[in-house]
């Protein structure tokens, strides 16, 4: 086991909302739980998704785990530090990815920010070039790596800052929306590194991602929190069984027609001009579509899993 | 197994340095044409400062008991302690405010370093020194009669340390200053405040300047006198030098300590803005 928490909870203080005066030179501060009383484990070479709403407290989780914030209270346990101690061993064990966040200086070129990782991670001239080496053919960034990281587009300096956060070789790789803001060439390259590294090197990842394709191409495993809280911690392929008792049905039509035809074969999930998306039942599927491509003016059917993120969406409901 | 671990941790420390100072400097000259501006800034402040002096002495004959000679002496320890903590200090502490206040100490705190010591040597700006310091300190050196001196050797090596010592305290003290910001997310203004005050009273007036009790304050919990004030003052042989010697160091090795406390005791706070 390389990550165990227990219990774990964190609080911040916020403004208290005052007079104007009141407010510029004697604010009042309250608590607010950021973290609510969450455990879980994760095993080495795991690879696990933490899902959220918007401050449901899954960086915040991070940030403890990878040491940066002080927990209130509750066991942290990783690869047998606790983590805000920030002891060098520890600190050469993990790396930390922010999406929106730079680890790289901005006036230097990524090799010249390398070059000053090897000297604080201590890695050999030997392991340094290879390691590039491999990272770089990867991610087809060769032609990057002497260019001023000011210079770089998002998508570019994202590849960069995820060279640099495994250059040490860290056991433990956390990821806060590492492609946030990329194209989907990015994106796919990114995702797919990533699977590359946990399998050969057997990294421990631990995402986290409002992208459901991140979380369905990097993860196997997927743990919901909500409000502080964990609603959910399984398998992606359990979180997937649970919802396969719905399909979805895009109609492609010729025509328009009213939405009350349609209705007669499904829930009404979208509308969108000459076209439908209804939930059905995988049982009734074939005589359904039968009917359909009978009676409507149809041009093409198009039959979908309920998509992740609608899954995810509909746990934070619960 | 102690002294192994200490050299380690030196060698570690001083590799950091070589590699925070070229990483500097190539971030520096990423932008020279920015340089113009800081070397005519310092040296007009130098001129303005020796042609005042030169006004003020044409009319009296000492300062607070120094003559024109010795407040030169004392212009130049003060311009040398200035750009030392300004170089290194206060820039390395005006990058510190914001990167907390951002969020963006996430990803320093997250490398197997020293975080302050990484933090306090991140810009140690050598071409700003080679260019902003070197020319208008080279002005004053020439304006000194170094023959109407008697410095020692002794006296030289002891103003030496208390002038390390001094920094040492300017240094605590401003970082002290800068801690806020953990807390309430901004302290630009207080760090301000206390380079400010380390400016005003520390560089302008000699110790001999003071009051006893000014000097107290002065020299232990607003240490401002000590780099400036101090130094010269045994540099000239104005004041007894085992005394403010003793009484710098204990000031420096209080300061190192009030220092790593307040450190560890910020980073327990520290809420990193959010992404």
């Amino acid at each position: 086991m390389v990550v165990k928490i227990e219990n774990l909870t964190k609080e911040y203080s916020v403004k208290v909302k005052s007079g104007f005066w009141k407010n510029a030179f004697f604010p009042k501060y309250k608590s607010v739980s950021a973290v609510n009383n969450i455990s879980f484990a994760i095993n080495k070479g795991e690879s696990v998704a933490l899902l959220g709403p918007n401050g449901a407290g899954k960086t915040t989780t991070m940030k403890v785990l990878s040491g940066l914030l002080y927990p209130t209270g509750g066991k942290v346990d990783v690869l047998g530090y606790f983590p805000f101690d920030r002891e060098r061993d520890f600190l050469k064990r993990i790396g930390l990815v922010m999406g929106n966040k730079s680890g790289l200086a901005w006036d230097l070129t990524p090799n010249q920010n390398y070059v000053l990782a090897k000297k604080i991670y201590k890695i050999t001239e030997n392991d340094f070039q290879a390691r590039i080496r491999e990272f770089v053919g990867l991610l087809d960034v060769e032609d990057l790596l002497d260019r001023q990281v000011r210079k770089l587009s998002l998508g570019e300096r994202m590849k960069m800052e995820l060279i640099g956060s495994i250059l040490h070789n860290p056991e433990i790789l956390f990821l806060d929306e590492p492609t946030i803001g990329l194209d989907i060439i990015s994106k796919q390259k990114i995702r797919k590194f990533l699977r590359e590294i946990q399998k050969k090197h057997q990294v421990t990842l631990l995402l986290t991602s409002h992208d459901m394709d991140d979380v369905e191409k990097v993860s196997d495993r997927v743990i919901v929190i909500n409000h502080g809280e964990i609603i959910f911690d399984n398998s992606m392929a359990e979180l997937l069984r649970k919802y396969k008792s719905k399909k979805y049905l895009t109609i492609i039509l010729t025509e328009d027609i009213s939405s009350n035809e349609i209705r007669k074969y499904g829930k009404i999930i979208e509308r969108k001009p000459l076209s439908y998306t209804i939930e059905v039942s995988p049982t009734d599927q074939s005589k359904i579509i039968a009917e359909i491509t009978e009676k409507l003016p149809i041009d093409d059917i198009d039959i979908i899993h309920v998509p992740l993120e609608e899954i995810v969406s509909d746990l934070f409901k619960k | 197994m102690k002294l192994l671990e200490f050299k380690e941790s030196l060698k570690e420390r001083l590799v950091l340095l070589k590699a925070n100072t070229i990483y500097t400097a190539q971030r520096e000259l990423a932008y020279a044409g920015n340089n113009w501006a800081s070397i005519l800034s310092t040296t007009f402040y130098t001129f303005s400062v020796l042609i005042f002096i030169k006004v003020i002495y044409s009319n009296v004959q000492t300062v607070a008991g120094y003559s024109y000679n010795e407040m030169l002496i004392f212009f130049f320890v003060s311009q040398m302690t200035y750009y030392s903590n300004y170089l290194v200090t206060v820039r390395n502490l005006n990058d510190l405010i914001p990167d907390v206040n951002k969020g963006n100490l996430d990803m320093i705190l997250i490398k197997p370093v020293p975080s302050l010591y990484f933090l306090m040597t991140r810009s140690i700006s050598l071409v700003s020194i080679a260019t902003d310091a070197i020319p208008p300190t080279l002005a004053i050196i020439f304006s000194i009669n170094w023959h109407a001196l008697s410095i020692t050797f002794s006296t030289l090596i002891i103003s030496v340390f208390i002038w390390i010592f001094g920094l040492i305290a300017l240094h605590t003290f401003q970082l002290l200053s800068a801690l806020p910001v953990f807390w309430f997310g901004e302290s630009a203004n207080i760090l301000d405040l206390a380079s400010g005050t380390a400016s005003a009273s520390g560089t302008m007036i000699p110790l001999e300047g003071y009051g006893k009790n000014l000097q107290k304050l002065l020299g232990t919990v607003i240490p401002m006198l000590i780099a400036s004030g101090f130094t010269t003052s045994i540099l000239l042989g104005k004041s007894n030098p085992i005394v403010l010697f003793v009484w710098a160091l204990v000031v420096a090795i209080v300061a190192i300590y009030v220092k790593n406390v307040a450190w560890k005791f910020a980073l327990k706070h520290y809420t990193s803005a959010s992404s």
